[in-house]
């Protein structure tokens, strides 16, 4: 709950003064009462020491969280809608889903979104510590989404209280594609979750295990070259080493380039037009962003990248590359 | 408009500096220097006095051409102090007409400055989205538009000639079966179709040079720059390439085309946004940059007119020196190019000429005096 209150915190800031939140554990009696007002926090400090209402006595079926939000005033286009939209579906989509939390924009009702993960594989895992409890699964979300959006949905006492938490069970921070389910039994709510799960044995062999799995999507491509990049996409080609600059070799060199080819040279040749054409990039040694190169892969619409120096002595004819003109730089496939 | 003083000074590194000028031409012709940055303080600010500026060098290079050539054409080609002395007079040239429009300009600091202001304008005028990946996407793509601008330069100009060709085929009835029957192979996409494909293209290169009653005139002049490269590149290759560009690629071409033609109205929308949203001096900054930037690109390609010329009889006399000194000596042969004399013949001409190689030339440039 700290977490959905930050959450909501931050985008209420924009919107509103104040809220209130008022959330019931299931099977529980208890109510916390949480007033946010923004006048009354700025002159009082620490956000993060909000008091909480505790309401005890409540009746054990009522359970759930209500939002009541005070002064707003917003105006939505359609495609800042369509985006918060998104936005929303994916933070909050498991509580969409579970009835907790309905989202209304300009009268439509906010859909839940969740990411794919690779093959559907889902690592289930399961351990005890210090006489508490947690299980779950973990997976890797395919790629493309907001990296922000990692992490595990935490549940407590079979609730979910958290999306997207990053609870210390992300073992290479550089990998930020890590989702799954975690359910924790016995840590007070009081206590910090994260510490307590890090301190016991078994969450470090969870961690090694988890370690093993993400090895294969370590494998970062490696980059081998760089120059400016003078138009705009991304290929996978196969390096095809051409001399523009001796006429008498223009045919042979010709007919070695195919459809699919990464022309690699010194510098292109308007008289090379045809090879051009059959390519699907440009890499060269020489030139800037005005040059015949840089000015022939924009007009054809195909990615460049020049002036690299070395392209020609580096990179072997054959060698499949990926060439990334948005950033003007190569990698090995 | 007040351009930094750092930009407007002789370029220290060229990116594209493929016939290294940049090591020998300042070193031999010191007066390049000063040159070079009286001219940028007169028109790097000002598009309309580059564009006269680039015409009035791409003149004076031609008339320079002519004169050295008639020289050339009636002196002794067989000796070798007068075909070094036709080379330095053609580096002298082509290092105060040429390199100065066709590579001080276009690739150095100034030619940096107006793509890096062209992309740092589109940045305060294109609409902020949600997404930044989607918003720096944008604004590359603008960029792109502007840097290709309504321009048609020489590989564009093919490309767009291609749907002129294949029209123009199709509307002949020598030629329509020949059309038909050669895109039958192209489009079978086989490298064993090639020899077949340019038999073809060699019976109607005849068929158009021996053409007498006018009919194949506009499709003549329509393959006219590759007809030019053929000769000069003694193969007939260029005309193969050309023609099978505009049959291969018949439909790209036509979007090509219908890119192209809507391109000066995409400028000017850009222009109209750019407008609302810039200040006053912003804007004018963003309209020298985008008039500079296309007029780099496109005097590239005007002043590239004398390669044709040029380059054949330059090479020729590189050659031939090259053959004399190697009656007398052992050279080890190497591809060479404009400034070949400086890097690879220098080192086996006599001591005189050496001499006279290696000596700075501080005479300012005149078409006079050339």
């Amino acid at each position: 709950m700290e977490s959905l209150v930050s959450v909501l915190k931050l985008r209420l800031l924009y919107l509103g003064k104040g809220f209130t939140l008022i959330t019931t554990p299931r099977n529980s009696d208890e109510e916390y009462v949480l007033e946010y007002d923004e006048d009354h926090w700025l002159e009082h400090g620490d956000w993060n020491k909000y008091p909480f209402i505790v309401n005890r006595g409540v009746s054990p079926e009522k359970s759930g969280t209500t939002v009541i939000i005070r002064h707003l005033k917003v105006k939505f286009s359609d495609k800042l809608l369509q985006s918060i939209k998104n936005e929303f579906g994916l933070r909050f989509g498991p509580f969409i889903q579970n009835g907790e939390l309905k989202l209304v924009f300009n009268q439509e009702a906010c859909e839940p979104f969740f990411p794919a993960i690779v093959d559907n594989k889902k690592n289930e895992f399961t351990f005890e510590f210090h006489g508490g409890k947690a299980w779950g699964w973990w997976g890797y979300q395919l790629a493309g989404l907001n990296k922000s959006y990692y992490g595990f949905h935490t549940y407590r006492r079979g609730r979910l209280v958290t999306t997207y938490d990053k609870i210390g069970l992300t073992p290479n921070q550089d990998i930020k594609q890590i989702i799954g389910d975690l359910h924790i039994e016995g840590i007070p709510i009081t206590h910090d979750k994260k510490g307590w799960l890090k301190s016991s044995k078994e969450h470090q062999e969870l961690e090694s295990k988890m370690r093993e799995y993400f090895k294969p999507f370590e494998k970062r491509p490696k980059r081998i070259l760089s120059g400016f990049p003078a138009s705009a996409g991304r290929i996978v080609g196969t390096v095809r080493l051409v001399n523009m600059f001796m006429a008498g070799d223009m045919e042979k060199e010709m007919n070695r380039i195919q459809k699919g080819d990464i022309i690699v040279t010194a510098m292109t040749r308007p008289h090379f037009l045809l090879g051009i054409r059959r390519s699907v990039g440009i890499i060269t040694d020489q030139g800037g962003n005005l040059c015949h190169a840089a000015i022939v892969a924009r007009e054809f619409n195909i990615p460049a990248v020049v002036g690299t120096q070395s392209a020609t002595s580096t990179l072997q004819d054959g060698q499949r590359v990926i060439l990334d003109g948005n950033e003007g730089y190569i990698y090995e496939d | 408009m007040k351009i930094n003083e750092q930009l407007l000074k002789f370029p220290k590194t060229l990116p594209n500096d493929i016939e290294t000028f940049l090591v020998f031409y300042p070193a031999k012709f010191p007066g390049i220097i000063a040159y070079y940055e009286e001219v940028a303080h007169k028109i790097a600010g000002d598009p309309k006095a580059y564009r006269e500026y680039g015409q009035w060098a791409h003149d004076e290079l031609f008339k320079g051409f002519e004169k050295i050539k008639k020289d050339y054409d009636s002196g002794d080609k067989d000796n070798l102090s007068f075909l070094v002395e036709i080379d330095q007079r053609f580096n002298k040239l082509t290092c105060y007409r040429f390199w100065i429009v066709n590579y001080l300009f276009p690739d150095g600091p100034l030619h940096d400055y107006f793509v890096d202001t062209l992309k740092n304008m589109i940045r305060k005028f294109v609409d902020v989205g949600e997404e930044v990946e989607e918003f720096e996407r944008k604004v590359v793509q603008i960029q792109r538009d502007f840097l290709q601008s309504d321009y048609a330069d020489l590989y564009l100009r093919q490309a767009l000639s291609g749907v002129k060709l294949v029209k123009m085929l199709e509307s002949n009835i020598k030629t329509k079966p020949i059309l038909s029957k050669v895109t039958n192979l192209i489009d079978q996409h086989s490298q064993e179709n090639i020899r077949k494909i340019n038999a073809i293209w060699d019976n109607l290169t005849d068929l158009i040079n021996k053409d007498s009653a006018g009919e194949m005139f506009e499709l003549k002049k329509e393959l006219e720059i590759p007809m030019e490269q053929a000769e000069f590149r003694k193969s007939r290759l260029p005309i193969y390439n050309m023609l099978t560009h505009a049959v291969e690629f018949r439909e790209e071409n036509k979007m090509l085309a219908e890119r192209h033609g809507s391109m000066k109205q995409k400028i000017d929308d850009f222009f109209a946004q750019a407008k609302q949203k810039l200040s006053d001096g912003e804007y004018e900054l963003f309209e020298i940059a985008y008039q500079q930037s296309r007029n780099f690109a496109m005097f590239k390609d005007i002043i590239g007119e004398i390669d044709p010329q040029l380059l054949p009889l330059w090479f020729g006399i590189l050659d031939k020196a090259q053959q004399i000194l190697s009656k007398t000596t052992a050279i080890h042969p190497r591809p060479i190019g404009h400034a070949g004399m400086f890097y690879q013949l220098i080192w086996y001409l006599p001591p005189d000429l050496k001499a006279k190689v290696m000596t700075p030339d501080i005479t300012p440039f005149d078409l006079k005096t050339l």
